[in-house]
Protein backbone atom coordinates (compact mmCIF):
# COMPACT_ATOMS: atom_id res chain seq x y z
CA UNK A 1 0.00 0.00 0.00
CA UNK A 2 1.23 3.48 -0.74
CA UNK A 3 1.45 6.04 2.01
CA UNK A 4 -1.68 7.86 0.98
CA UNK A 5 -3.78 4.71 1.05
CA UNK A 6 -2.38 3.76 4.44
CA UNK A 7 -3.20 7.18 5.78
CA UNK A 8 -6.78 6.79 4.56
CA UNK A 9 -7.14 3.35 6.18
CA UNK A 10 -5.86 4.49 9.57
CA UNK A 11 -7.62 7.83 9.57
CA UNK A 12 -10.96 6.34 8.61
CA UNK A 13 -10.51 3.67 11.29
CA UNK A 14 -9.80 6.38 13.87
CA UNK A 15 -12.83 8.30 12.64
CA UNK A 16 -15.13 5.27 12.89
CA UNK A 17 -13.86 4.46 16.39
CA UNK A 18 -14.32 8.09 17.41
CA UNK A 19 -17.89 8.18 16.12
CA UNK A 20 -18.69 4.87 17.84
CA UNK A 21 -17.26 6.17 21.11
CA UNK A 22 -19.15 9.46 20.95
CA UNK A 23 -22.34 7.63 19.98
CA UNK A 24 -22.00 5.18 22.86
CA UNK A 25 -21.33 8.03 25.26
CA UNK A 26 -24.36 9.99 24.03
CA UNK A 27 -26.68 7.01 24.32
CA UNK A 28 -25.29 6.16 27.75
CA UNK A 29 -25.62 9.63 29.24
CA UNK A 30 -28.97 10.56 27.69
CA UNK A 31 -30.72 7.70 29.40
CA UNK A 32 -33.15 8.12 32.28
CA UNK A 33 -31.67 8.91 35.68
CA UNK A 34 -34.05 6.47 37.32
CA UNK A 35 -35.39 3.20 36.03
CA UNK A 36 -38.87 1.71 36.42
CA UNK A 37 -39.05 -0.65 39.36
CA UNK A 38 -39.61 -4.24 38.48
CA UNK A 39 -40.20 -5.56 41.97
CA UNK A 40 -43.79 -4.32 42.09
CA UNK A 41 -43.14 -1.60 44.64
CA UNK A 42 -44.47 1.90 44.29
CA UNK A 43 -41.94 4.47 43.20
CA UNK A 44 -43.08 7.61 44.99
CA UNK A 45 -43.97 7.71 48.69
CA UNK A 46 -47.27 9.35 49.57
CA UNK A 47 -47.20 12.96 50.67
CA UNK A 48 -49.54 15.91 51.18
CA UNK A 49 -49.67 16.79 47.50
CA UNK A 50 -51.42 13.48 46.80
CA UNK A 51 -55.19 13.24 46.74
CA UNK A 52 -55.77 11.08 49.80
CA UNK A 53 -58.87 10.45 51.85
CA UNK A 54 -59.74 8.24 54.76
CA UNK A 55 -57.87 7.48 57.93
CA UNK A 56 -55.12 9.90 58.94
CA UNK A 57 -53.29 7.05 60.67
CA UNK A 58 -54.07 4.26 58.26
CA UNK A 59 -53.35 0.62 58.94
CA UNK A 60 -53.28 0.16 55.19
CA UNK A 61 -52.54 2.61 52.39
CA UNK A 62 -54.44 1.93 49.21
CA UNK A 63 -53.28 3.74 46.09
CA UNK A 64 -55.03 3.65 42.75
CA UNK A 65 -53.31 4.70 39.54
CA UNK A 66 -56.18 5.56 37.31
CA UNK A 67 -57.38 7.34 34.19
CA UNK A 68 -60.77 9.07 34.23
CA UNK A 69 -61.42 8.05 30.64
CA UNK A 70 -60.53 4.40 31.05
CA UNK A 71 -63.65 2.22 31.02
CA UNK A 72 -62.16 -0.36 33.41
CA UNK A 73 -61.38 2.44 35.88
CA UNK A 74 -64.97 3.64 35.56
CA UNK A 75 -66.19 0.10 36.21
CA UNK A 76 -64.01 -0.22 39.30
CA UNK A 77 -65.12 3.13 40.66
CA UNK A 78 -68.40 2.11 42.40
CA UNK A 79 -66.74 -1.03 43.76
CA UNK A 80 -63.83 0.94 45.25
CA UNK A 81 -66.18 3.56 46.68
CA UNK A 82 -68.34 0.92 48.34
CA UNK A 83 -65.39 -0.90 49.88
CA UNK A 84 -63.71 2.32 50.90
CA UNK A 85 -66.87 3.54 52.67
CA UNK A 86 -66.70 0.36 54.71
CA UNK A 87 -63.01 0.74 55.62
CA UNK A 88 -62.54 4.50 55.72
CA UNK A 89 -61.62 4.48 59.43
CA UNK A 90 -58.87 1.92 58.94
CA UNK A 91 -57.35 2.66 55.58
CA UNK A 92 -56.40 5.61 53.42
CA UNK A 93 -57.26 5.83 49.78
CA UNK A 94 -55.11 7.77 47.33
CA UNK A 95 -55.89 8.59 43.73
CA UNK A 96 -52.97 9.05 41.39
CA UNK A 97 -53.31 10.12 37.80
CA UNK A 98 -52.13 7.85 35.06
CA UNK A 99 -53.78 9.29 31.95
CA UNK A 100 -53.12 6.99 29.02
CA UNK A 101 -52.01 8.56 25.74
CA UNK A 102 -54.76 6.84 23.74
CA UNK A 103 -57.43 8.57 25.84
CA UNK A 104 -57.68 12.02 24.29
CA UNK A 105 -59.62 13.65 27.13
CA UNK A 106 -58.06 11.86 30.09
CA UNK A 107 -55.48 14.56 30.75
CA UNK A 108 -58.08 17.36 30.68
CA UNK A 109 -60.21 15.33 33.09
CA UNK A 110 -57.26 14.93 35.44
CA UNK A 111 -56.71 18.71 35.39
CA UNK A 112 -60.41 19.27 36.11
CA UNK A 113 -60.27 16.95 39.13
CA UNK A 114 -57.14 18.64 40.48
CA UNK A 115 -58.70 22.08 39.99
CA UNK A 116 -61.76 20.91 41.91
CA UNK A 117 -59.37 19.51 44.52
CA UNK A 118 -58.06 23.03 45.11
CA UNK A 119 -61.54 23.82 46.39
CA UNK A 120 -61.76 20.64 48.42
CA UNK A 121 -63.94 18.79 45.91
CA UNK A 122 -61.49 16.38 44.28
CA UNK A 123 -63.43 13.24 45.18
CA UNK A 124 -66.74 14.75 44.20
CA UNK A 125 -65.32 15.73 40.81
CA UNK A 126 -63.75 12.28 40.38
CA UNK A 127 -67.14 10.76 41.08
CA UNK A 128 -68.79 13.03 38.48
CA UNK A 129 -66.14 12.24 35.90
CA UNK A 130 -66.46 8.49 36.31
CA UNK A 131 -70.24 8.47 36.44
CA UNK A 132 -70.55 10.59 33.31
CA UNK A 133 -67.59 9.02 31.53
CA UNK A 134 -69.53 8.18 28.35
CA UNK A 135 -70.75 11.76 28.06
CA UNK A 136 -67.35 13.47 27.69
CA UNK A 137 -64.97 10.74 26.58
CA UNK A 138 -65.29 11.18 22.84
CA UNK A 139 -66.14 14.86 22.51
CA UNK A 140 -63.67 17.37 21.12
CA UNK A 141 -64.19 19.97 23.85
CA UNK A 142 -64.64 18.09 27.13
CA UNK A 143 -63.85 21.27 29.11
CA UNK A 144 -67.41 22.51 28.71
CA UNK A 145 -68.71 19.34 30.36
CA UNK A 146 -66.15 19.62 33.16
CA UNK A 147 -67.17 23.23 33.80
CA UNK A 148 -70.75 22.04 34.00
CA UNK A 149 -69.75 19.52 36.69
CA UNK A 150 -67.82 22.22 38.52
CA UNK A 151 -70.94 24.39 38.54
CA UNK A 152 -73.03 21.48 39.81
CA UNK A 153 -70.56 20.95 42.62
CA UNK A 154 -70.90 24.60 43.57
CA UNK A 155 -67.30 25.50 42.83
CA UNK A 156 -66.06 29.05 42.37
CA UNK A 157 -66.00 28.90 38.57
CA UNK A 158 -63.57 31.76 37.98
CA UNK A 159 -61.05 30.15 40.33
CA UNK A 160 -61.70 26.74 38.76
CA UNK A 161 -61.02 28.15 35.28
CA UNK A 162 -57.70 29.58 36.40
CA UNK A 163 -56.69 26.44 38.32
CA UNK A 164 -57.53 24.03 35.52
CA UNK A 165 -55.02 25.83 33.27
CA UNK A 166 -52.35 26.41 35.90
CA UNK A 167 -48.85 25.03 35.75
CA UNK A 168 -49.16 23.77 39.32
CA UNK A 169 -52.10 21.57 38.31
CA UNK A 170 -50.26 20.22 35.29
CA UNK A 171 -47.16 19.58 37.40
CA UNK A 172 -49.16 17.58 39.96
CA UNK A 173 -50.68 15.38 37.27
CA UNK A 174 -47.29 14.96 35.59
CA UNK A 175 -45.68 13.98 38.90
CA UNK A 176 -48.36 11.37 39.41
CA UNK A 177 -47.98 10.01 35.88
CA UNK A 178 -44.18 9.91 36.16
CA UNK A 179 -44.35 7.98 39.42
CA UNK A 180 -46.66 5.51 37.69
CA UNK A 181 -44.16 5.03 34.89
CA UNK A 182 -41.35 4.52 37.38
CA UNK A 183 -43.51 2.01 39.24
CA UNK A 184 -43.64 0.03 35.97
CA UNK A 185 -47.40 0.32 35.58
CA UNK A 186 -48.72 -1.22 32.39
CA UNK A 187 -52.46 -1.08 32.94
CA UNK A 188 -55.13 1.06 34.54
CA UNK A 189 -56.34 0.86 37.14
CA UNK A 190 -53.31 -0.40 39.04
CA UNK A 191 -53.53 -0.75 42.79
CA UNK A 192 -50.82 -0.53 45.39
CA UNK A 193 -51.63 -1.83 48.83
CA UNK A 194 -49.07 -0.65 51.37
CA UNK A 195 -46.79 0.28 48.50
CA UNK A 196 -46.91 -3.11 46.82
CA UNK A 197 -48.59 -3.73 43.52
CA UNK A 198 -51.71 -5.85 43.90
CA UNK A 199 -53.49 -8.03 41.39
CA UNK A 200 -56.66 -6.36 40.18
CA UNK A 201 -59.49 -7.90 42.22
CA UNK A 202 -62.30 -9.36 40.15
CA UNK A 203 -65.04 -8.76 42.68
CA UNK A 204 -65.93 -6.82 45.79
CA UNK A 205 -65.19 -9.94 47.83
CA UNK A 206 -61.70 -10.22 46.39
CA UNK A 207 -61.00 -6.55 47.06
CA UNK A 208 -62.27 -6.88 50.63
CA UNK A 209 -60.11 -9.95 51.10
CA UNK A 210 -57.03 -8.06 49.84
CA UNK A 211 -57.65 -5.23 52.29
CA UNK A 212 -58.42 -7.56 55.19
CA UNK A 213 -55.22 -9.46 54.49
CA UNK A 214 -53.20 -6.24 54.43
CA UNK A 215 -54.75 -5.10 57.71
CA UNK A 216 -53.94 -8.46 59.23
CA UNK A 217 -50.35 -8.09 58.10
CA UNK A 218 -50.18 -5.27 60.57
CA UNK A 219 -49.22 -1.66 60.48
CA UNK A 220 -45.57 -2.46 60.05
CA UNK A 221 -45.65 -2.55 56.27
CA UNK A 222 -47.29 0.83 55.90
CA UNK A 223 -44.08 2.36 57.15
CA UNK A 224 -42.08 0.67 54.43
CA UNK A 225 -43.78 2.59 51.65
CA UNK A 226 -40.82 4.23 50.03
CA UNK B 1 7.20 -7.85 4.57
CA UNK B 2 4.90 -9.84 2.40
CA UNK B 3 3.77 -7.16 0.02
CA UNK B 4 5.08 -9.09 -2.95
CA UNK B 5 3.03 -12.11 -2.07
CA UNK B 6 -0.17 -10.17 -1.78
CA UNK B 7 0.15 -8.83 -5.30
CA UNK B 8 0.22 -12.36 -6.67
CA UNK B 9 -2.66 -13.55 -4.46
CA UNK B 10 -6.26 -13.71 -5.69
CA UNK B 11 -8.25 -10.55 -5.16
CA UNK B 12 -10.28 -11.95 -2.33
CA UNK B 13 -7.21 -12.27 -0.15
CA UNK B 14 -5.69 -9.65 2.04
CA UNK B 15 -2.18 -11.01 2.47
CA UNK B 16 -2.70 -14.63 3.45
CA UNK B 17 -6.22 -14.20 4.75
CA UNK B 18 -9.60 -14.11 3.01
CA UNK B 19 -11.10 -10.66 2.76
CA UNK B 20 -14.32 -11.57 4.55
CA UNK B 21 -12.52 -12.75 7.68
CA UNK B 22 -10.67 -9.48 8.01
CA UNK B 23 -13.82 -7.41 7.62
CA UNK B 24 -15.83 -9.65 9.93
CA UNK B 25 -13.18 -9.26 12.62
CA UNK B 26 -13.17 -5.49 12.20
CA UNK B 27 -16.98 -5.31 12.31
CA UNK B 28 -17.16 -7.48 15.43
CA UNK B 29 -14.39 -5.51 17.11
CA UNK B 30 -16.34 -2.33 16.41
CA UNK B 31 -19.53 -3.80 17.88
CA UNK B 32 -17.65 -4.99 20.94
CA UNK B 33 -15.93 -1.64 21.29
CA UNK B 34 -19.19 0.31 21.12
CA UNK B 35 -20.82 -2.05 23.61
CA UNK B 36 -17.94 -1.73 26.07
CA UNK B 37 -17.71 2.03 25.57
CA UNK B 38 -21.41 2.29 26.38
CA UNK B 39 -20.93 0.34 29.62
CA UNK B 40 -17.88 2.40 30.48
CA UNK B 41 -19.76 5.66 29.89
CA UNK B 42 -22.60 4.36 32.07
CA UNK B 43 -20.14 3.56 34.79
CA UNK B 44 -18.40 6.92 34.62
CA UNK B 45 -21.67 8.87 34.59
CA UNK B 46 -23.17 6.70 37.31
CA UNK B 47 -26.54 6.48 35.54
CA UNK B 48 -28.52 3.23 35.73
CA UNK B 49 -28.42 0.80 32.84
CA UNK B 50 -31.77 -0.03 31.26
CA UNK B 51 -31.99 -3.78 30.88
CA UNK B 52 -33.96 -5.74 28.33
CA UNK B 53 -34.27 -9.50 27.66
CA UNK B 54 -32.33 -10.18 30.87
CA UNK B 55 -32.69 -8.33 34.14
CA UNK B 56 -29.98 -7.20 36.48
CA UNK B 57 -27.75 -5.05 34.28
CA UNK B 58 -27.25 -2.68 37.17
CA UNK B 59 -26.56 -5.44 39.63
CA UNK B 60 -23.89 -6.94 37.38
CA UNK B 61 -22.25 -3.69 36.30
CA UNK B 62 -22.11 -2.28 39.83
CA UNK B 63 -20.86 -5.52 41.36
CA UNK B 64 -17.39 -5.45 42.94
CA UNK B 65 -16.65 -8.39 40.62
CA UNK B 66 -16.84 -6.03 37.64
CA UNK B 67 -13.41 -4.61 38.44
CA UNK B 68 -10.12 -6.29 37.57
CA UNK B 69 -6.83 -4.92 38.97
CA UNK B 70 -8.65 -1.72 39.87
CA UNK B 71 -9.82 -1.21 36.31
CA UNK B 72 -13.50 -1.69 35.38
CA UNK B 73 -14.13 -4.61 33.04
CA UNK B 74 -15.81 -2.26 30.59
CA UNK B 75 -12.50 -0.43 30.19
CA UNK B 76 -10.72 -3.76 29.69
CA UNK B 77 -13.33 -4.48 27.02
CA UNK B 78 -12.69 -1.16 25.29
CA UNK B 79 -8.94 -1.86 25.29
CA UNK B 80 -9.44 -5.46 24.14
CA UNK B 81 -11.67 -4.62 21.18
CA UNK B 82 -9.54 -1.64 20.21
CA UNK B 83 -6.54 -3.97 20.33
CA UNK B 84 -8.20 -6.54 18.07
CA UNK B 85 -9.19 -3.79 15.63
CA UNK B 86 -5.71 -2.33 15.75
CA UNK B 87 -4.03 -5.69 15.10
CA UNK B 88 -6.32 -6.36 12.17
CA UNK B 89 -5.70 -2.95 10.63
CA UNK B 90 -2.00 -3.38 11.23
CA UNK B 91 -2.21 -6.64 9.35
CA UNK B 92 -4.07 -5.00 6.45
CA UNK B 93 -1.37 -2.35 6.44
CA UNK B 94 1.75 -4.50 6.80
CA UNK B 95 0.60 -8.02 5.82
CA UNK B 96 2.94 -9.13 8.57
CA UNK B 97 2.19 -12.75 9.46
CA UNK B 98 3.45 -12.26 13.00
CA UNK B 99 0.69 -9.69 13.50
CA UNK B 100 -1.85 -12.12 12.03
CA UNK B 101 -0.71 -14.79 14.46
CA UNK B 102 -1.40 -12.45 17.37
CA UNK B 103 -5.08 -12.26 16.39
CA UNK B 104 -6.00 -15.85 17.37
CA UNK B 105 -3.99 -15.43 20.57
CA UNK B 106 -5.90 -12.30 21.56
CA UNK B 107 -9.30 -13.72 20.61
CA UNK B 108 -8.61 -16.86 22.65
CA UNK B 109 -7.78 -14.72 25.68
CA UNK B 110 -10.99 -12.76 25.09
CA UNK B 111 -13.05 -15.92 24.78
CA UNK B 112 -11.65 -17.44 27.98
CA UNK B 113 -12.30 -14.19 29.82
CA UNK B 114 -15.87 -14.16 28.54
CA UNK B 115 -16.41 -17.73 29.73
CA UNK B 116 -15.23 -16.65 33.16
CA UNK B 117 -17.51 -13.58 33.16
CA UNK B 118 -20.51 -15.73 32.23
CA UNK B 119 -19.60 -18.00 35.13
CA UNK B 120 -19.38 -14.99 37.46
CA UNK B 121 -22.77 -13.69 36.32
CA UNK B 122 -24.47 -17.04 36.60
CA UNK B 123 -22.98 -18.37 39.83
CA UNK B 124 -21.51 -15.48 41.79
CA UNK B 125 -23.94 -12.62 41.05
CA UNK B 126 -26.98 -14.57 39.95
CA UNK B 127 -27.98 -12.01 37.33
CA UNK B 128 -27.16 -11.44 33.69
CA UNK B 129 -26.42 -8.15 32.00
CA UNK B 130 -27.49 -8.20 28.40
CA UNK B 131 -24.66 -5.90 27.28
CA UNK B 132 -22.13 -8.24 28.90
CA UNK B 133 -23.75 -11.19 27.13
CA UNK B 134 -23.50 -9.31 23.84
CA UNK B 135 -19.81 -8.82 24.51
CA UNK B 136 -19.46 -12.53 25.31
CA UNK B 137 -21.20 -13.38 22.04
CA UNK B 138 -18.95 -11.03 20.08
CA UNK B 139 -15.80 -12.41 21.67
CA UNK B 140 -16.99 -15.97 20.98
CA UNK B 141 -17.50 -15.12 17.31
CA UNK B 142 -14.08 -13.46 17.28
CA UNK B 143 -12.62 -16.60 18.82
CA UNK B 144 -14.17 -18.74 16.07
CA UNK B 145 -12.80 -16.37 13.42
CA UNK B 146 -9.48 -16.55 15.24
CA UNK B 147 -9.48 -20.33 14.76
CA UNK B 148 -10.11 -19.86 11.04
CA UNK B 149 -7.27 -17.35 10.87
CA UNK B 150 -4.96 -19.74 12.71
CA UNK B 151 -5.82 -22.62 10.36
CA UNK B 152 -5.35 -20.48 7.27
CA UNK B 153 -1.98 -19.34 8.51
CA UNK B 154 -1.00 -22.91 9.22
CA UNK B 155 -1.98 -24.26 5.81
CA UNK B 156 -0.41 -21.40 3.90
CA UNK B 157 2.72 -21.22 5.99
Amino acid sequence: MDTQKRMIVWLSAALVVGIAAIGAYQVATNGPTELPRKDGTMNLPLDETDQTKGSKTPKVTFVEYSDFQCPACGAYHPLLEAVFAEYKDKISFTYRHFPLPQHQNALAAAYAAEAAGNQGKFWEMADMLFKNQSEWSEVSKPETFFEGYATKLGLDISKYKVDVMSDATKARVERSKKSGELSAIDHTPTFFINGKMAENPRSKEELTALIEYAIAQGTKESEQVK
Amino acid sequence: MFNNESTTSPRTLIGQLPNWIIWAIIALALIGFTDSAFLLAKRLSGTPIPCFITSGCDEVSKSPLSVLFGVPLSLWGVVFYLGIGFLTLLYIDTKNLLVAKLIPLATTAGFLSSCYFIYVQKFLIGAFCVYCLLSALVSTLLFLLGIVVWKKLKTTA
